[in-house]
């Protein structure tokens, strides 16, 4: 065998080793990759989630899998961990792999811009779900699908000043501190009641949209400013039931002493309703996979896409939570 | 010629030296070089071993502690009293109730959920009908109670350990790997069953556990008591079923590292039985990833061993050239000597033995070249000696004295005495001539000074008398020519003519000590002892002119042929007579 040819051989075999070990790397990381993206010839569509750690999440996840295999797509699902920073790298990953589509749900709105920059100027389409992120849609970044955190607020706020005939001093539990449903919760719900001169805001205090966390903040407050409140504001299921838990342990009654108000719609909210112990919750929908799919196909058909498309979300109390509780999350 | 130019590269005393110096140094390195190797790649194979059990042990003690507290959670939970009131009462037919009692019980389970980091979910299914979670994930809807998992676990006495199932059994997940303990709880009033408590851990905690470890040398998986993979870094690409023997691997390896062969070459193996649930951590190590260990450390011997290689050679190259070049220089010089250039130095200051041979060659030159300078000088003093003996031979006053006296004898009409005279000179001359050869046999000298003889016995047959004898053994031994004709010619013109009486003249000659002694004697006026001095201070002195100037030709002549202790010696009494003699070596002709 000839020199040139025993190294052409030994370079091919270097070659076949690393897209094995690539292939072998690729498959510890991420579970949904199945075959590798190169070799398929269906669309790739990688999806950034920020974590996997309440059920709202585990939903919306679980609905864009059930979609993309419906559909025919290829699904690279990576995890944030819960971090921003993580999600910037994860997406910069995907960007290397070159997929065709990259669903982007942000942690946070202004840390996760360079990677819709980076996906941007690499010129793969993003689509932003759940949360807005600090870059211009249709832009930046191809739409944004999701609810109107802002509407909610709105929407929950016009539900408490009824059932407290606008009066109410409020605890107001806040999201996770910078993000865009926190902000805009807050606007939306301020929008509402800043016109009944009886509904006030008595304590404001970050929960990190926990369970355990809005309990223990709500223990705080009682201690602080004591049974001074006849509401509570949360910004999502998970703080409002956590809050009940608190009350209840402080000998406050949950829907009778203090109405909660929450937003989201999850099952556990429902069972809390249907508890009589949670007041209503906007749902803020997690399944809506299939308005994703929508664009990405009305893209590849190269249909112009509108910048922002907006769920229609639907508002449980006690009169429908019975009726809802087999669909909710 | 190659062969023959090869051969002398190759007796070169440069390529010897180099040659030798090489082959020393180079087998030490290689002899060094070869024994730090195979003691690195023990060590590393002994510390890869020592490596391999230890995080071996660590690893199942990690795991071992994080299934004790899954365990512990269980247990701790089923025997708690505010759990086991919650079990034993009856299912609340109010929903709202029912759903006000899950929540306040998942919160509580979530308490102790948040000090076990490592544990995905902790879960009770009730004989009652309630079921309550730790996390927050949304419940799954349906009856436990017929699952085969559930069964398994109330019949069983104590903990059961689950494999790797996709998802929760109980809440909604994005379907991950993960594995599940449980027990059954049971009443401690009435000792009936209230139902079972799981523990959900993912897989990919357990993962985070075992990976990297190696770094990339091998790989640690966690099996199950029936041999099955539950979860293992995978990290060859050559993977194949190495697995399979794997399984047959773990049945053996328990203890020390085991070293095996595979289809994938030899590899190190250990396991180790977990406490709590005899599953096993095993872990492999590819023998040919621990050379990839080793290739550092024998790249770095290469570099070594060719960088002093390399320097090796430079050194030799130039020790050799600086022990060889003065060497090779005396050679051209030595070259340049023997062609004749006498005028070379070789300038090496060095003081060493190449120094002082250089020393040595520069004496031994300078000394040849004053030879050769006296040779030549030598040579001309001959060859004038040699004309000037020619000339005094045919000198114009004995030719005229010669044919005066033929002369007279035709006048006397003496016929004979003319032609033995005639012939004597003819004689005389061509011996005198002898084709300019200097040196001739003593027959031809002895013959030559006889003519010389008769023809002056012509002249003063009234005064002279002569007589020679010489051995015939001697007379093919070889003398410079003209030698004795000048002592004879002084014996009779100085020694006998002036005695104004009748006188004789004897040549003899005679070996003795391995020479020959001619002698010359006359029994002329003879010579007083202080003339004799001064005769012999001339004689002796090479630049001293003398009025005696046939003797010191003839013995300036003798000298240059054969020595300075060859000169004429005399022997004289005044009114007796004179002996000159001198001695020459045994010279054979041709």
């Amino acid at each position: 065998m000839s020199i040139r040819r025993r190294i052409a051989l030994f370079l091919a075999g270097l070659l076949l080793a690393g897209v094995l070990l690539s292939g072998c790397e690729r498959g510890a990381h991420s579970r949904d990759a199945g075959a590798s993206a190169e070799a398929s010839s269906r669309p790739v569509v990688g999806f950034s989630q920020v974590n996997h750690a309440n059920p709202w999440r585990i939903a919306e996840t679980n609905d864009i899998r059930k979609e993309a295999a419906r559909l025919g797509y290829e699904l690279i699902l990576i995890d944030g961990d819960s971090s921003a920073q993580k999600q910037v790298k994860d997406v910069e990953s995907l960007i290397a792999r070159r997929v065709d589509y990259i669903i982007l749900a942000p942690k946070e709105f202004e840390t996760l811009r360079p990677a819709i920059v980076a996906a941007r100027d690499a010129g793969i389409p993003l689509i932003l779900v759940d949360r807005m992120a600090d870059a211009v849609p249709g832009v930046d970044f191809l739409t944004f699908i999701g609810s109107d955190f802002i509407d909610e607020g709105e929407r929950i706020a016009k539900w408490l000043a009824r059932k407290m005939n606008a009066k109410a001093r409020i605890v107001e539990l806040r999201g996770e501190k910078g993000s865009s449903p926190e902000i805009d919760r807050a606007i939306g719900f301020r929008n509402i009641i800043k016109k009944y001169p009886g509904m006030e805001i008595v304590a404001s205090s970050y929960a990190y949209f926990e369970r355990l966390e809005g309990q223990k903040v709500m223990e705080e407050i009682i201690l602080a400013i004591g049974p001074t409140f006849n509401a509570v504001y949360a910004h999502n299921d998970e703080m409002a039931i956590g809050a009940i838990q608190a009350l209840k342990a402080a000998g406050i009654k949950p829907g009778e002493d203090v109405i909660l108000a929450s937003i989201d719609g999850g099952k556990d909210a429902l069972k809390a309703i249907i508890a009589g112990e949670l007041g209503a919750s906007v749902e803020c929908a997690p399944r809506f996979a299939r308005r994703i799919f929508d664009v990405i196909d009305a893209h590849r058909r190269g249909e112009v896409i509108s910048a922002r498309i907006i769920n229609e979300d639907r508002l449980f109390d006690i009169n429908n939570a019975g009726e809802f509780i087999h669909d909710a999350f | 010629m190659m062969p023959s130019k090869w051969g002398a590269f190759r007796e070169s005393l440069r390529v010897r030296m180099l040659v030798f110096f090489l082959i020393i140094t180079l087998v030490s390195i290689a002899v060094l070089s070869t024994s730090f190797f195979v003691l690195t790649a023990g060590i590393i194979r002994e510390n890869s071993n020592r490596l391999l059990v230890d995080l071996i042990q660590q690893i199942a003690a990690e795991i071992d502690n994080l299934f004790t507290n899954a365990q512990r959670t269980l247990e701790m939970v089923a025997n708690d009293p505010k759990i086991q009131q919650v079990l034993r009462s009856p299912y609340p037919e109010q929903v709202s109730l029912r759903y006000s009692i899950e929540l306040e019980v998942d919160n509580q389970l979530s308490f102790v959920h948040s000090y076990m980091k490592d544990i995905f979910g902790i879960y009770i299914i009730g004989a009652n009908g309630m079921a309550y979670k730790s996390n927050f994930l949304s419940g799954k809807d349906g009856n436990w109670t017929d699952a085969p998992w559930y069964n398994e676990i109330l019949r069983a006495a104590g903990t059961v350990w689950l494999g790797p199932h996709d998802g929760s059994f109980t809440v909604e997940t994005i379907e991950q790997p993960i594995i599940t303990c449980g027990r059954s709880i049971t009443d401690k009033a009435s000792g009936r069953s209230l139902g079972v408590i799981l523990v959900d851990i993912e897989v990919e905690t357990i993962e985070k556990l075992l990976r990297g470890n190696l770094g990339g040398r091998g790989y640690i998986e966690l099996l199950d008591t029936r041999g099955n993979v539950i979860c293992g870094i995978q990290r060859f690409a050559s993977g194949g079923n190495l697995e399979a023997e794997l399984a047959e691997v773990t049945k053996t390896a328990v203890g020390g590292a085991v070293a095996r062969e595979s289809r994938n070459g030899p590899y190190l193996t250990y396991s180790r039985q977990l406490e709590i649930n005899s599953w096993k951590t095993i872990g492999v190590i590819l023998k040919k990833e621990l050379n990839r260990d080793m290739a550092p450390i024998t790249k770095l011997i290469a570099v070594l061993f060719t960088g002093i290689c390399l320097l090796d050679l430079l050194a030799a190259l130039y020790f050799t050239a600086k022990l060889t070049n003065p060497i090779k220089k005396l050679m051209l010089l030595m070259k340049r000597v023997e062609t004749g250039d006498f005028q070379v130095t070789m300038d090496i200051t060095a003081r060493n033995e190449i120094g002082r041979l250089a020393e040595s060659f520069n004496i031994m030159v300078r000394r040849l070249d004053n030879l050769m300078r006296q040779l030549f000088a030598n040579q001309q003093k001959l060859r004038k000696a040699q004309l000037t003996a020619l000339q005094a031979q045919i000198n114009p006053h004995f030719l005229y004295n010669t044919l005066d006296s033929v002369c007279w004898l035709a006048r006397e009409e003496k016929k004979s005495e003319i032609i033995s005279t005639v012939i004597a000179l003819t004689k005389l001359l061509r011996i005198g001539l002898s084709k300019g050869d200097e040196i001739i046999s003593i027959r031809e000298e002895v013959e030559h000074v006889r003519n010389y003889l008769i023809i002056q016995k012509m002249r003063y047959g009234n005064i002279l008398d002569y007589s020679i004898e010489v051995p015939e053994v001697l007379k093919e031994y070889r003398i410079v020519k003209l030698v004795l004709q000048p002592l004879v010619e002084n014996a009779l013109y100085h020694g006998i003519k002036n005695k104004n009486a009748p006188g004789v003249i004897e040549i003899r000659a005679e070996q003795y000590n391995g020479s020959i002694v001619f002698r010359v004697s006359d029994t002329g006026i003879g010579m007083e002892p202080e003339k004799i001095r001064t005769l012999e201070r001339t004689l002796g002195d090479p630049e001293a002119r003398s009025d005696s100037f046939g003797l010191k030709n003839v013995s300036d002549r003798i000298r240059i042929y054969f020595g300075d202790d060859h000169g004429l010696s005399f022997d004289s009494e005044v009114g007796k007579g004179t002996t000159v003699s001198f001695s020459i070596p045994l010279v054979h002709g041709e």
